[in-house]
C-alpha cells in the first residue's frame, strides 16, 4: 500500500491537468492506497477560490475537490503565502486587512510549506500535477 | 527524510514558477529533506546574472543562497545550455562556481532522477 502526497502547482484552467489530478486521486483511493494530503501551491492555489463559477461546459474542479473531501475525508491544504498573494483570503485575513469578503473555499485548509514537508516524511510517493 | 530533485525549467522572469520553485527548495531542507536541483530547458536562463531591479526580487542573489540552506548538489543540463546558445554568457557569471554546478548530459540526468525519491518540476 502506498501513501501519497499530491502536489498541485497548476491552475484549474491549465489544460487537462485538473482532470488528471482528480482521476489519479480517485484511482489511488479505489486501489486502497492512502492520500495523506493534497497540497495546493504556486498557481495551484487558484483551485481554492470560492468566487469561481461553473460555466457548465467543462470540468468544474472545485465541486470535484469538495466531493472528494466529503466522500473520502481527503485533506486539502493550500499554501497560505501563495494564496494571499494571488487574492485568496480567509475570514481572518479579510478581517485583518479590511477586505470586504473572504473567498477561500471550504473545505480547503490553510497551511505552510512547513506542514507540507513535515507530512511528506510519512509519504512514500509524491505526485505533482 | 526524502531525497528530492527540484527541476527549474522556466525562465527567471517569465512567470512565478522560478520564484515559487526556489522557495519550495529552500523550505524543504529546513524540514529534514535532502535537495538536489537541476536547471534545464529555459531554466538555464536563471543562471544568467540578473540586474537588481527595484520591485523585483534579485533571482541571482536568491539562487546564490542555496548553499546556506544545505543545497549542495546543483546540476545544469548541457543540451539546454547548447539549445539557448548561452555557454559563453554562463562563462561570465560566477553563480555556477558559487553553486559548484555540474554539467550533465541526458544519460546522467536519468541516473540523477533514479538517485532521488521524488522529482518536483517548476
Amino acid at each position: 500500500m502506498a501513501e501519497y502526497s499530491i502536489l498541485i502547482t497548476s491552475s484549474p484552467f491549465q489544460g487537462d491537468t485538473a482532470l488528471r489530478a482528480l482521476a489519479f486521486v480517485q484511482g489511488a483511493i479505489d486501489n486502497g492506497d492512502v492520500i495523506n494530503h493534497v497540497f495546493f501551491y504556486s498557481d495551484g492555489v487558484y483551485h481554492t477560490n470560492s468566487l469561481m463559477l461553473n460555466t457548465g461546459d467543462e470540468l468544474f474542479a472545485l465541486d470535484s475537490w469538495r466531493a472528494l473531501a466529503t466522500a473520502h475525508n481527503v485533506k486539502l491544504l493550500v499554501c497560505i503565502t501563495a494564496a494571499v498573494k494571488r487574492g485568496i483570503v480567509s475570514e481572518l485575513e479579510a478581517k485583518e486587512n479590511g477586505i470586504a469578503h473572504a473567498n477561500l473555499a471550504a473545505p480547503f485548509e490553510q497551511a505552510g510549506l512547513g506542514e507540507f514537508f513535515t507530512a511528506l516524511h510519512e509519504c512514500n510517493r509524491l505526485v505533482q500535477f | 527524510m526524502a531525497r528530492l530533485l527540484i527541476r527549474f525549467t522556466q525562465g527567471p522572469f517569465s512567470n512565478a514558477k522560478s520564484q515559487d520553485g526556489l522557495d519550495f527548495a529552500l523550505a524543504a531542507t529546513n524540514y529534514g529533506h535532502e535537495v538536489k536541483v537541476i536547471f534545464e530547458n529555459q531554466g538555464v536562463l536563471q543562471l544568467v546574472k540578473s540586474a537588481s531591479i527595484k520591485g523585483l526580487k534579485n533571482h541571482t542573489k536568491r539562487l546564490a543562497s542555496m548553499p546556506f540552506f544545505d543545497i549542495e548538489e546543483c546540476f545544469v543540463c548541457k543540451t539546454s545550455a547548447d539549445t539557448y546558445d548561452i555557454d559563453h554568457v554562463l562563462a561570465n557569471t560566477d553563480l555556477l562556481e558559487e553553486l559548484e554546478c555540474e554539467w550533465i548530459n541526458a544519460a546522467e540526468k536519468l541516473a540523477l532522477i533514479q538517485s532521488v525519491d521524488h522529482v518536483v518540476t517548476f
